[in-house]
């Protein structure tokens, strides 16, 4: 008993896994699951990213468990869980696809007893939507509770499934949605109810809204020739933008 | 810069500039982000330019010019030539560019008079002007160091007990900086890489500070060392509680009226930035239904203040109450009332 109410301390200071995961599992016998991350394509190691071996919920044990820990250097990773079955999850923040959105079941463990997994993630890509509103038409309000300004932005992949670029952020008077996603086509749907938008080329949309075809496979496009380069070559990461403008109050 | 420079020293030119030998002139170019106070001085964007170029202050920019004409005065050059690249704001965030202010910042150059002419000059611009026209400068006598200057700046000003926090910095003449909270890997603010020679190695990143352990108002500081030993500090402060807040949940649309198909939106504070979270509806007589990355459903959870989750038939109309856990305060929000429509 001495030994595991040690093991929880430890593993709040080192790891910091979530309390009511570390308090569910006490008592139990632990296994551990271990391995390298790695980039798909350079084998290169990724280092300090948050990585989840999430339990889904059984009769047993309703709550779903999500147990925490982060890459090292050298991208080796290791989690300390009880006996059964995970599904490693992953934060996005260092550009690589989570599996448990973009490849779910690839990443699924049985660990019953110590348990080495490797797992090559697949970079993905930004789509990011940047909507112009120089008459603050769809100014967010700081103070209210829906911090993001009224447009709904999806995208729709070649199996039917739509997911949503969530709200990131506004840069001087642009609104910016984004989302990582695997090189491929999608269907963007951009629509608002509390303005009228206008294309890339300038035309005005209708209240259903932007509809196109997204390519994330293509390459950037090449920056015009009158662009000063200084401009042109900022993208440390390659993304796909697609920009939109408000042109008037309301759907049009 | 080549006709600037013909029209200069070429006395047949329009501008009937003075004669220098080629040999004579020297091009020194100097180069600072757009500054870091609020419009129309800057931007507020702490940003990582070319070369770490670092963010200042509008005074650390002026302090910048300054140093440079003292440079070229204690070397004997007195005959200077200003030229800046000015782009207007306005023209590169509309029609047919729609670049970010961040975009800006980090590749603008914005002159060193104010977009808005009415605004008066910045005070980078009354150093150069003055020493153009009254020949005033004032320049130390012998060498001085550098006071730091530094910004930092918290994802959020709210997180929950045992949760990192993210903080971002930037910082100009330092040879070195710390986190009174401590920090894991810093990473670079515009790449998301690693800083590889440390964090006094760039002049914007951003860190994951260790986490409190006591609610109420807490403070974040970093301060910045200069070569010379001068110190400065920074701080910012943050309220730790007990477990995340929703503030509102919405659908796709933004609207608050949720049908059992939507994907809602949840809105608050103390969402774990790097996953983690999960959401769990409760409602008398129904079993509990849980949302986290992995659940087999689109699930976003990649900031502070928003989590997205498709609902996909998975609860039944009626009134829920949502509550959100983000995997580090053992905590979960208070009730937020939820009513999903057929």
């Amino acid at each position: 008993m001495t030994r595991n109410r040690f093991h929880v301390k430890n593993s709040l200071r080192t790891t910091a896994v979530g309390l009511a995961c570390v308090f569910g599992a006490y008592g139990q016998a632990q296994v551990q699951i271990s391995g390298h991350i790695a980039d798909q394509s350079s084998a290169a190691p990724i280092a300090g990213l948050a990585i989840f071996a999430v339990q889904p919920p059984s009769v047993a044990a309703p709550q779903p468990r999500i147990y925490r820990t982060t890459s090292a250097s050298d991208g080796s990773y290791s989690v300390t869980v009880p006996p059964g079955s995970y599904r490693i999850c992953l934060d996005e923040a260092e550009g690589y696809l989570d599996p448990c959105q973009w490849a779910l079941g690839s990443t699924d463990i049985s660990a019953t007893t110590p348990t080495s997994r490797n797992i090559a993630l697949q970079k993905g890509r930004p789509l990011i939507v940047r909507i112009s509103d120089s008459g603050g038409v769809l100014a967010v309000t700081p103070s209210g509770a829906v911090v993001a300004p009224a447009v709904s932005v999806s995208i729709t992949d070649s199996s039917g499934k739509t997911r949503l670029l969530p709200f990131r952020r506004t840069a001087g008077a642009v609104h910016e949605f984004s989302l990582l996603v695997p090189l491929a086509s999608y269907t963007l749907h951009v629509a608002s109810s509390a303005a009228t938008l206008a294309a890339p080329d300038g035309t005005a949309l209708t209240a259903a809204g932007y509809n196109a075809t997204v390519n994330a496979a293509a390459p950037p496009a090449t920056p015009p020739s009158w662009l000063p380069i200084w401009l042109a070559d900022r993208a440390a990461r390659a993304s796909t933008i697609v920009a939109l403008r408000v042109v008037g109050a309301g759907a049009h | 810069m080549y006709s600037a420079l013909w029209n200069l020293t070429n006395s047949n030119s329009v501008y009937q500039g003075i004669p220098v030998a080629a040999s004579k002139i020297s091009v020194v170019e100097t180069a600072t982000s757009s500054a870091m106070n609020s419009s129309p001085e800057g931007t507020q964007i702490p940003s990582y330019g070319d070369q770490n170029t670092p963010v200042t202050t509008v005074s650390g920019h002026a302090s910048w010019v300054q140093d440079d004409l003292c440079m070229l005065q204690s070397l004997g050059i007195q005959k200077i030539a200003y030229w800046a690249l000015y782009d207007p704001y306005t023209m590169w965030t509309g029609y047919p560019w729609y670049k970010t202010g961040a975009d800006l910042s980090w590749n603008g150059f914005w002159g060193l008079s104010f977009e808005p002419e009415g605004a008066g000059q910045k005070n980078s611009w009354s150093v150069l002007r003055n020493y153009y026209y009254y020949g005033s400068l004032s320049c130390p006598s012998s060498l001085v160091y550098a006071t730091p200057i530094l910004s930092l700046t918290p994802t959020s000003t709210y997180y929950t007990l045992a949760q990192p926090l993210r903080v971002t910095w930037t910082a100009a003449e330092v040879a070195s900086l710390s986190v009174n909270q401590g920090g894991d890997n810093t990473y670079t603010c515009d790449t998301g890489a690693y800083l590889t020679g440390g964090v006094a190695s760039a002049s914007c990143a951003y860190t994951n500070t260790g986490a409190f352990y006591t609610t109420g108002s807490q403070t974040v500081t970093i301060t910045g060392t200069s070569i010379g030993g001068t110190q400065q500090t920074a701080g910012t402060t943050v309220t730790i509680g007990a477990g995340p807040i929703v503030n509102a949940v919405t659908n796709q649309n933004y609207s608050y009226t949720i049908g059992s198909n939507d994907t809602m939106i949840v809105w608050g504070n103390g969402f774990s930035l790097s996953g983690g979270n999960t959401l769990q509806l409760m409602r008398d007589g129904y079993a509990d239904v849980w949302f986290y990355d992995g659940d087999g459903y689109y699930f976003w959870d990649q900031s502070n203040f928003q989590i997205n989750a498709s609902l996909n038939g998975r609860a039944a109309p009626g009134v829920w109450n949502l509550y959100v856990r983000n995997g580090y305060s053992g905590t979960p929000s208070a009730a937020y009332q939820l009513t999903i429509n057929p």
